[in-house]
């Protein structure tokens, strides 16, 4: 018989077993599989319909079919893509643009060009073509002048105002704010179900008696380290799934630009969750173990510090509220890898969530480590 | 094992509630049933509990093997609550391998054991049945092998037959009665005085957080009154009343249910009734446990 029953020994087979039972359980597994398919759902809205530069159809007849090489070049460098076409008659571009086939009828001269749509027009297609217009109206211009318009031109582009930018705008910010919040929701969804499956199995335990019969192999604290870390690895499991899923739905349809980002999210959520379990799980535990009927408390608190933690990422990331707020243990895990995630917040700070969140979860399990033993004989 | 003995020794519990123990002995040999009787609230868990050392004992103390219990003790004692204490999503095997594990045997030789114990109970076809699927007779013997598969020093078990049917709880007292064979102390607990009776070597019935009494089982029930039914067609009405030490308790037609003092002769009964005539019946009626500790049958 192998001996003496090292405290990491039983441990690891308490978390082994707790692991086993509850990794491929039907339910989470089914939980799972539901979130992953409403995360790819979301990247997939984020990448082709909120996020997606829709093009503008424009139909040239006439004497605007000369506009077919320089309007496309124009919008191209304003960022906004159109699709082109020749059309034989006005006639037949109005009748299209009724019908929805086209979003705008351009006709008429290069110097007084005639604007046909259904009911708004693009406000960067208008200036485009104003400045045609105006382009065309110039030249003549400066034709009856006797001046060569392509010099005068060249000279005009060559004057530039000087740009002194005081603060940097990630043009990427959009993308990593809504990084940031779907990080946070993911992190914020997993301790909550860590953390109801923690309490869950310290009433179960105490029902069921199958802590009772082992304490005289096992003392109440090996015994709940021992749950705790095969429920926290379980739900690891499949937090890491979703962010896999969540990550290559997002660089398969373009919805992420910066893989940097993306990756940063990815480690700094599993990080937030694993530090956060500590917490959430352990606390869980403990008002299981004291008011079983309060365990629920928990996923209501959790549910506030993800919706305080969205709406600061989404509006100021980097305010002092926000900074404070992260280094809270309670906001900690689901806001830090958030932050992280948009690019904001200082190593220092990071630190110091880690630090303190790691005090109160070395509080609270001394905490569960006392009250725990009692609820085992509730039943 | 002739050393093996668990003794508890005036234990004494108070809960906020209040007393759930008070001053309660009782001494289980090697080889020895040992049957805890009682109704629910009588102390019998606690009783258990402070045995198997996963509850202190506000006074008095248990010794096993003459010394105090301590946490190697423990790991020697073969401890089952009233509650299964089986994870319902658990197979059979990994249950049992999981407890012989937990007890430090290596994976293999805990495998080896599960298997060797299923065998012997022809239980081969539940393992690899979730313990949630199985119904109360395969859940409480499953509960028992997993007790029994360390083969500990000392069992001591709350409430095995809870809710067990007649076939189970034969297969498990079998069992009981191998491992008192090899000189384990067997303590058991239940509320079914009869159960008790029928298998156990020693009793101690607890009423209050109090043993109200202990003994053989022949010795609680030799400490009873002392009934005789006597038939004598041809006597008069009220005959056993006028016996010295004799009252009757019953008559159904000349069939009477009479009790003697402790210090009446049986024999003058008999003779009394003859005079009369024939006696077609006369009996010395033994009570059963529960008719003697538990006559309005609350246990």
């Amino acid at each position: 018989m192998a001996d003496p029953h090292p405290a990491a020994h039983t441990v690891r087979l308490v978390a082994g077993r707790e692991f086993g039972c509850r990794v491929g359980s039907r339910r989470l597994v089914l939980t799972t599989v539901t979130v992953a398919v409403l995360l790819v759902a979301f990247v997939v809205l984020q990448a082709y319909v909120f996020g997606h530069q829709r093009t503008l159809r424009v139909g040239l007849a006439g004497q605007a079919i000369s506009l077919q090489q320089a309007l496309p070049q124009e919008m191209v460098a304003l960022g906004v893509p159109v699709d082109v076409r020749q059309l034989d008659t006005i006639a037949e571009g109005v009748a299209d643009v009724r019908t929805g086939r086209l979003d705008v009828l351009v006709s008429g001269a290069r110097s007084a060009l005639r604007v046909t749509i259904d009911n708004q027009l693009d406000p960067r297609l208008r200036a485009t073509l104003n400045s045609l217009v105006r382009q065309q109206i110039l030249d003549a211009q400066l034709a009856q002048l006797g001046a060569r318009p392509n010099d005068v031109l060249a000279k005009v582009d060559q004057a530039q105002i000087t740009v002194t930018q005081l603060n940097a705008t990630d043009p990427n910010l959009g993308q990593r704010k809504t990084l940031g919040i779907v990080t946070a929701l993911l992190v914020a969804w997993s301790l909550a179900v860590g953390a109801a499956l923690a309490g869950r199995r310290v009433v179960a335990d105490a029902a069921g008696g199958t802590a009772e019969v082992l304490l005289p192999v096992l003392r109440p604290r090996r015994l709940l380290t021992g749950n705790l870390t095969g429920i926290g690895l379980t739900v690891l499991v499949h937090a890491a799934a979703l962010g896999v899923v969540g990550v290559a739905a997002a660089l398969a349809t373009g919805a992420a630009t910066v893989p940097a980002a993306v990756a940063i999210a990815l480690g700094a959520g599993l990080l937030g969750f694993v530090l956060g379990f500590a917490l959430y799980g352990t606390a869980s535990a403990a008002v299981a173990a004291l008011r079983p009927r309060y365990r629920g408390a928990l996923l209501v608190l959790l549910g506030a510090v993800f919706l305080v933690s969205a709406v600061l990422i989404g509006v100021a990331p980097d305010a002092t509220a926000t900074s404070v707020l992260s280094v809270l243990p309670p906001f900690a895990p689901v806001l830090v890898p958030a932050r992280l995630a948009v690019g904001v917040g200082a190593g220092w700070q990071v630190l110091l969530a880690v630090a303190l969140s790691l005090l109160t979860v070395g509080a609270l399990g001394w905490f569960a480590g006392r009250v725990y033993p009692r609820s085992l004989f509730r039943a | 094992m002739t050393d093996a003995v668990l003794e508890a020794d005036r234990i004494g519990k108070r809960f906020d509630a209040g007393f759930a123990l008070s001053d309660v002995s009782f001494t289980v040999r090697a080889g020895e049933l040992f049957g805890l009787g009682g109704h629910r609230g009588s102390g019998r868990t606690t009783a258990i509990r402070i045995a198997a050392g996963v509850l202190t004992a506000d006074s008095g103390r248990v010794r096993w093997r003459s010394a105090p219990i301590d946490p190697a003790t423990r790991r020697r004692i073969g401890y089952q609550p009233a509650t299964a204490g089986l994870y319902p999503e658990l197979t059979v095997l990994d249950q049992l391998v999981h407890r012989a594990e937990l007890h430090g045997f290596d994976t293999n030789e805990a495998h080896r054991r599960a298997q060797v114990w299923l065998d012997r109970l022809s239980m081969r076809a539940l393992r690899a049945r979730r313990t949630g699927t199985l119904d109360t007779d395969e859940l409480r013997l499953v509960a028992l092998l997993a007790t029994l598969l360390p083969d500990p020093e000392l069992l001591l078990l709350d409430e095995p037959f809870a809710g067990a049917g007649r076939t189970g709880v034969g297969t498990m007292i079998e069992l009981l009665r191998d491992e008192a064979a090899r000189g384990v102390p067997v303590l058991v607990s239940g509320n079914d005085l009869d159960q008790i009776e029928r298998y156990c070597d020693q009793v101690a019935i607890l009423r209050g957080g109090q043993i109200m009494a202990s003994g053989t089982v022949a010795e609680l029930v030799a400490g009873g009154p002392r009934l005789f039914r006597v038939d004598a067609p041809d006597a008069e009405p009220g005959w056993g009343d006028t016996v010295p030490g004799c009252r009757t308790v019953d008559a159904d037609g000349s069939r009477l249910l009479v009790e003697l003092a402790a210090d009446a002769d049986d024999q003058a009964v008999l003779h009394a009734a003859l005079a009369f005539g024939p006696v077609r019946e006369f009996t010395r009626v033994r009570h059963t446990l529960a008719e003697l500790f538990d006559p309005a049958g609350l246990m």
